[in-house]
């Protein structure tokens, strides 16, 4: 099977700065992936570039087999963009959709149909007849998905869905995406900056660092340096184990953290740091805690260690980890 | 001032009266500048539109020429249409000099870059998002040059209109390129320029009081739509 997207060599600049280091990235087709990154790591440089939107400064794209050489128009029907902030065209909801079947120059006599599927996929029938610039943001955003969705491109980009909506819309655009990508007809990719929130949809994952694919869990992501053995934070001081010395970012998977409430000799943990447990919340069939160490770390428990250790908020504890669950980025 | 007083009163009595030579100026001035405004626009507005939305090498120069041009003096117009036009000149055989048709082109060479520049700027200003919204939609060129127009319309309005009252409102290629004939190219404004150097101060002030309402008119406009645009 083709892959929806072949990236290769892709170096994008923005003021001489390196927004995007892609040596090699392939995203396999109708398969639902999360693209992972804090904020300013390169998610929305790259869903423009994925969209045909933006040329890469130097490097190559493919997508769905076809090398992108020239005027992108014909590869821009296949793809179906749904920015973080969608602009709404002037008129109705209905407007909207049906100017964006127009412009993909779909057969008019598929329109009707194509925009009440459309309008049905979001829970916007109600809707259809509203002026879309006056509506909520969450519901715009539903507008752009059912504007991209009538024209049935074979690839969906979506760019921080979730972003700025409360939990019950959060889940609701979570329920979105599952049903637009359980049925393998199509790609389809999300960017977020919620690991736990990516992993409830898919278990594939793009995480972006700087600009670049790194294959760490960007969890417990601190910044600092590395002195071959040690790497400190500015208040911690991590074993890690061996990596590069340029190594600017150390990420600790929440799965390799353990907890107890007190200090383990005998463990094999290197790494053993008081902390003072500061959240307890549901994520994904699992219970995550917030440790406050001196810097704040994730921690994924189960809900059976959670009552064995009869934990609650401030109480003090010890988080242990292996130098080998660090990873140097 | 009892000069000024009875030369008013006079101006107004002619307008009331409907006094046909008036008139006859008005409707010439209006038409000459409708018709100059009409093809500026036919020919400034998808200049501009796709001037800001095409990146070629030269744009930052063609935006400081449209610049400098929106203030070109109308009497540089009319004196280079002029030595076109003349029988001497390279175009002197078509006989347009001391026509309305070489008073539009004149006009519509005037209003041109302030209706492209003014066209440019709307459309580099508005939301980015459309761009990117449309383009992502699979919109070709001139779909989104049509889009684009669309959502900025009442912009637009206001560049032809500007370009309008800038037309209407300019003497120099007007004389010079229509030679102020009574009945074909006499206009408000050269009409005023002839009558005041005569002494005929009722009709120049009457014509000046139509300008000032026009101005007035246009003026009303623009702000209607500034209202309708924040």
């Amino acid at each position: 099977m083709n892959d929806a997207f072949q990236l290769n060599n892709i170096k994008v600049l923005y003021n001489g700065q390196l927004a995007l280091d892609i040596e090699q990235l392939n995203i396999p087709a109708n398969e639902c992936m999360a693209v992972l990154g804090e904020n300013g790591a390169g998610k929305s440089t790259l869903f423009h570039l994925l969209a045909l939107l933006q040329k890469p400064d130097s490097g190559d794209i493919s997508v769905l087999g076809n090398k992108i050489t020239g005027s992108p128009a014909k590869q821009r029907h296949q793809i179906g963009l749904v920015p973080q902030h969608p602009y709404m065209l002037p008129g109705t909801v209905t407007d909207n959709i049906l100017l964006a079947l127009k412009l993909q120059k779909v057969d008019k006599a598929r329109h009707t149909s194509q925009l009440q599927q459309a309008l049905e996929t979001v829970n916007l029938t109600q809707l259809a007849d509203q002026t879309a610039s006056t509506l909520s943001g969450g519901e715009q955003r539903r507008v752009a998905i059912a504007r991209v969705l009538a024209f049935e491109p074979d690839i969906l980009l979506l760019d921080e869905p979730f972003a700025n909506l409360d939990s019950f819309h959060q889940r609701q655009f979570e329920d979105v995406i599952t049903m637009l990508s359980n049925d393998g007809k199509r790609t389809v990719l999300f960017s977020t900056h919620d690991r736990l929130q990516a992993s409830a949809i898919t278990p594939h994952t793009i995480q972006l660092l700087k600009g670049k694919p790194v294959s760490a869990p960007l969890l417990n992501l601190f910044h600092g340096h590395y002195d071959g053995e040690i790497f400190h934070t500015k208040t911690l001081k991590i074993f890690a184990a061996e990596g590069s010395l340029s190594a600017r970012h150390i990420a600790i998977d929440p799965l390799a953290i353990t907890i107890s409430k007190h200090a383990h000799s005998d463990s094999s943990a290197r790494n053993q740091l008081p902390g003072r447990l500061t959240s307890i919340s549901e994520a994904d069939k699992a219970v995550r805690l917030t440790v406050d160490c001196g810097d704040k770390f994730e921690v994924i428990i189960s809900h059976q260690a959670l009552s064995s250790l009869e934990l609650s908020l401030g109480d003090s504890l010890w988080i242990s980890f292996k130098a080998t669950a660090v990873s140097l980025l | 001032m009892d000069f000024f007083g009875a030369s008013f009163t006079a101006a107004l009595k002619l307008l009331i009266a409907f006094d046909a030579t008036v008139w006859e100026i008005i409707q010439t001035s209006v038409s000459i500048s409708v018709a100059a405004a009409f093809i500026a626009a036919l020919l400034a507005i998808p200049a501009g539109v796709f001037t800001a939305l095409t990146e070629f090498s030269g744009k930052a120069i063609l935006q400081h020429i449209l610049n400098t041009l929106m203030a070109m003096p109308t009497v540089v117009i009319g004196l280079l249409l002029y030595g076109l036009f003349s029988r001497m000149g390279p175009l002197g055989e078509l006989g347009l000099l001391y026509t309305q048709s070489a008073m539009i082109i004149a006009q519509s060479i005037l209003i041109f870059p302030i209706m492209m520049n003014l066209t440019l700027v709307t459309v580099n200003t508005a939301d980015p998002r459309l761009i990117l919204t449309l383009k992502s939609l699979g919109a070709d060129k001139w779909q989104q040059c049509f889009q684009v127009l669309k959502a900025v319309r009442l912009a637009v309005l206001v560049a032809i209109l500007t370009g309008f009252g800038r037309a209407i409102g300019e003497v120099g290629a007007a004389m010079m390129l229509g030679g102020n004939i009574e009945g074909y190219t006499r206009t408000m404004t050269t009409a005023i320029a002839l009558e005041t150097s005569k002494g005929e101060f009722e009709l120049a002030l009457a014509l000046g009081i139509v300008l000032l309402i026009i101005a007035f008119i246009l003026n009303f406009a623009l702000s209607w739509i500034n209202r309708r645009l924040t």
